[in-house]
């Protein structure tokens, strides 16, 4: 699992994720985007695309992350979804809650 | 019938591991690319009931797999020695979710064909996923 945050003066924040999030990788993931949530950061972009696999945990790690920002007011998009993991978000109904992308660039027009 | 069995150790980083050998086994079932993708997180989501919460994160324990390639169906036993889990007392989520917790067992049932208990084991629990191949 590989997670790298690239930090814009502009207000926004792009987190790639490399790997499976299951119930191993999530705690790390989790550390890292709930920092983003404690610097308040206003607009989360969350690239993907090198995520072949998504479980409970994952999708947990998400609904806390959206919790946390709601409060403060801010927007998260999770962008380049591949099919599986898709399904897994339309099984548990989060594709009518959180903001879903095709690529950056749609992101980005969605938070703009 | 072809049968595999795996001894998986209860860690974490053991899941990924099982979704490999589980890709392997997968492989000549003529399965939709669908329900590979929907195996792999509901016998995920077993396996990681068993090492959370049967064994409550201690390491070191079994979890024992067993994969059965019927002609007709694909069975997946997810057996463990640990705390008994009345799963019939989990309830089902709220959907969308706006918590985290109790996803798994929702995956497994909307995933899966039939999902069982054997209650019957004087020790641990015995969960039983079955996948139709039609």
């Amino acid at each position: 699992m590989k997670i790298r945050v690239n930090r814009n003066h502009q207000g926004f924040s792009v987190v790639n994720i490399d790997g499976d999030l299951d119930f191993h990788s999530s705690p790390e993931v989790r550390h890292e985007l709930l920092k983003l949530a404690e610097d308040k950061t206003p607009k989360i972009l969350v690239d993907l695309e090198k995520v072949g696999y998504i479980d409970s945990s994952g999708l947990a790690t998400f609904v806390e992350l959206f919790q946390k920002i709601k409060r403060y007011g801010g927007q998260l998009v999770l962008f380049r979804l591949k099919q599986g993991v898709r399904s897994v978000f339309e099984i548990a109904k989060l594709d009518t809650v959180f903001l879903l992308a095709q690529n950056e660039e749609e992101a980005l027009s969605l938070v703009s | 019938m072809k049968k595999k069995v795996f001894l998986l150790e209860s860690d974490p980083a053991q899941l990924k591991p099982l979704r490999d050998r589980l890709k392997e086994f997968l492989k000549g079932s003529s399965l939709p690319h669908r329900s590979e993708s929907a195996i792999l997180v509901a016998v995920g989501e077993g396996a990681t009931n068993a090492i959370r919460h049967a064994y409550q994160g201690e390491k070191g324990r079994t979890v024992r797999i067993t994969l059965e390639d019927h002609k007709d169906k694909l069975v997946f036993r997810i057996r463990d020695y640990g705390r008994k889990i009345d799963l019939q007392k989990v309830q089902m989520p709220e959907l969308p979710p706006k918590k985290g917790g109790g996803l798994g067992l929702y995956f497994m049932e909307t995933m899966m064909d039939q999902v069982q208990y054997n209650t019957g084991h004087r020790r641990g629990n015995e969960l039983i996923l079955t996948k139709y191949k039609h």
